[in-house]
């Protein structure tokens, strides 16, 4: 099933928490919806499920609109960061809710439940009550009573949250699997970027309750077109200071005071177009040290196993940068850095929209 | 002495004991605190044997049993439900107003029973309603349904309180709940009937238990109402006005004793008899297995 939003805004008594979003998740796609803490992602899937009606704007769900249907007549399949399996339910009881309110009898949701739970490997915990299953088996038998009913689409608020990280990281790639293979179009709200990026084949950004971007996973971390979405993907966030950028004698430069960095041709062409200061963005794995380039003085060193975390201040701007650990420099040594300028990106200070990607 | 054994000891064991002890003497205004003597078993046999005995115990039974169940609980419960699914502010301003009768004194409250149910010209039921559209005789309305106010004056404000522990507990059922629950394809119907209930076994078990008891115990409302009059003499009525105020003068504390220890009794076994009927060993959840 296909699910659009359009110009989707709801509001509530005191807040605004859905403020304009055009989306359109297409038949089987699976769709992260990642964005800080009140960001609105959660309203918006509670508007798709029909629990909140919209203030405005449309929820259509294969060119229908389906604004005014009650969430029992959307067949959609949810699964929520608290389980919210009912505790009065065995598993089994749990996995049939959704069939039995359909009057549905025993000889066929019977032989339903047994597949789903073989294929979630909850077979033999079905007379458990939620108390007494652990986080993952509870998040395993919520999924079964989302899918038990052939949903049109699955919505995922949040459902490895509560999990702890290698638990999280299994379920995520149980929960990818499983979509793939049933098609199911799905959409999954996260504060995890991680999740998102590696679930999803294209993430929409929301910031504020509205859409900052509805990108692929690529796309979203090398052209962000946004400020917002520059720092809030990728981990560290993306170093950002301003700059000019001019054509000096056949090579496009981004200067401030004291620092020179060279922009490639395509990019600073762009750059150039714009009058006034910009804001450039580098990822901290683009910068490296290098025996020309800008000077600095390292403030920090923190050791990531895998690699080391590097600030360094220059002109009173602060770069971290990752490097190999064989490389480590010491607090207060001078180095000098080299910005990949291949990657550069750079931003409207005002509007803090991407001079190269929009 | 810790200051829980003190404080149980002081309020709750020594008490039960002076009473306990009291129900064995045969002591009254006429024997004062000097000539009583132990009686044995005397007073519960005087009241086994008392003509009245049995009367009392239906009216208590049917005082208790039904003032419980139509509104302690029942009303309690639709309310509780109902302003839980109205905006929220509406909610609170009606369970708010439903507390007043609770804040005004018995003696206020009845008075404006009274005022409803009087004979004419006095009662307002009679005198604008009753007489004029239906050509009633306008007498008063307590004495011919004597048992609808009592249980009515009763109802109204016990049911307060099953209105906040229910609407507590309702409100504090975790919003996914709420919202799984409307995904998995129910009406509002069913979901008060497949969650909302069930998840308030433990407050209607509190509830149930707690207003019996305190109904098996309360008198005022009747007391002011019909004095114990048109048959609505209840156990505890029937307990204080024998040990504490009668026609007669003479108050006998021993006996008042006894019944009052009756009922200590009574109330015990309803409360063990709820917790079988709720099966309150398996509300204590067994604990979490963590597992992958």
């Amino acid at each position: 099933m296909k699910i659009e939003l359009r110009d989707l805004v709801k509001r509530f008594e005191k807040a605004e928490a859905v403020r304009g979003i055009d989306l359109m998740v297409d038949d089987g796609e699976l769709v992260a919806f990642l964005g800080p803490s009140g960001c609105g992602k959660t309203t918006t899937l509670l508007t798709i499920a029909g629990i909140y009606r919209p203030t405005g704007g449309e929820v259509v769900f294969d060119g229908q609109v389906v604004n005014r249907l009650a969430p029992k007549e959307r067949n959609l399949g949810m699964v929520f960061q608290s389980y919210a399996l009912y505790p009065h339910m065995t598993a089994y009881q749990n996995m049939t809710f959704p069939l039995r309110l359909k009057k549905i009898g025993e000889d066929v949701t019977r032989p339903r439940v047994e597949r789903i739970a073989e294929m979630m490997g909850i077979a033999e915990l079905l007379e458990r009550r939620p108390g007494e299953l652990s986080g993952g088996q509870q998040q395993r038998v919520a999924l079964g009573r989302a899918l038990i009913k052939e949903p049109d689409a699955l919505l995922f608020d949040e459902p490895l949250s509560n999990l702890d990280a290698r638990l999280r990281l299994t379920m995520r790639t149980e929960i990818k699997r499983l979509q793939s293979q049933l098609g199911i179009t799905s959409i999954y709200v996260t504060h995890d970027q991680v999740e998102a990026m590696t679930m999803a084949s294209r993430v929409a950004v929301m910031n504020e309750g509205r859409l900052e971007s509805f990108l692929s996973p690529d796309d979203t971390y090398d052209r962000p077109p946004t400020v917002f979405v520059a720092t809030f993907v990728g981990n560290p966030p993306m170093n950002m200071f301003e700059v000019e950028v001019a054509e000096e004698s056949g090579q496009f430069v981004a200067r401030r005071d004291g620092i020179a960095v060279p922009v490639d041709r395509e990019r600073g062409a762009k750059a150039a177009a714009h009058d006034g200061s910009l804001l450039l963005g580098v990822r901290p794995e683009d910068v490296r040290f290098a025996a020309d380039g800008v000077l600095g003085e390292v403030v920090a060193v923190e050791p990531l196993g895998r690699e080391d975390l590097i600030d360094v201040e220059t002109n009173g701007e602060l770069i971290r940068l990752l490097t190999a650990p064989e490389v480590r420099p010491s607090l207060g040594d001078r180095v000098t850095l080299e910005l990949d300028p291949q990657t550069l990106q750079f931003f409207e200070p005002s509007s803090g929209r991407s001079v190269l990607w929009n | 002495m810790s200051p829980t054994l003190l404080l149980v000891a002081l309020f709750f064991a020594i008490p039960v004991v002076l009473i306990a002890v009291l129900s064995f003497t045969d002591m009254s205004t006429a024997t004062g605190l000097r000539v009583w003597n132990f009686v044995g078993l005397a007073n519960y046999e005087q009241i086994l044997n008392h003509p009245n005995s049995g009367v009392i115990v239906w009216a208590t039974v049917f005082y208790v049993g039904v003032t419980l169940a139509l509104f302690n609980v029942g009303l309690g419960l639709l309310i509780a439900i109902l302003t839980t699914h109205m905006p929220r502010r509406a909610g609170f301003f009606f369970r708010g107003v439903w507390l007043l009768p609770r804040m005004t004194p018995v003696v206020v409250y009845i008075l404006m029973w009274n005022f409803l149910a009087e004979r004419v010209p006095y009662g307002v039921i009679n005198e604008h309603i009753l007489v004029p559209l239906f050509g009633a005789d306008g007498a008063g309305l307590v004495p011919a349904a004597a048992w609808f106010f009592v249980i009515l004056t009763n109802g109204l404000v016990g049911a307060s309180f099953g209105i906040i522990i229910f609407s507590s507990a309702i409100e504090s059922i975790p919003r996914d709940y709420m919202n799984a629950a409307l995904v998995d394809g129910c009406t509002m119907w069913q979901r008060i009937r497949y969650l909302i209930l069930p998840s308030l076994k433990w407050p209607l078990l509190f509830v149930t238990t707690y207003q019996t008891l305190s109904l098996l115990t309360s008198f005022e409302y009747i007391l002011v109402l019909t004095d114990g009059n048109f048959g609505t003499r209840v156990w505890s009525l029937w307990a204080y006005q024998t040990a504490l105020s009668n026609y007669f003068g003479n108050f006998q504390y021993g006996l008042g004793a006894a019944m009052a220890v009756i009922l200590v009794v009574i109330g015990v076994a309803a409360s063990i008899v709820y917790m079988k009927f709720f099966r309150f060993d398996e509300l204590v959840q067994e604990p979490k297995i963590e597992a992958l």
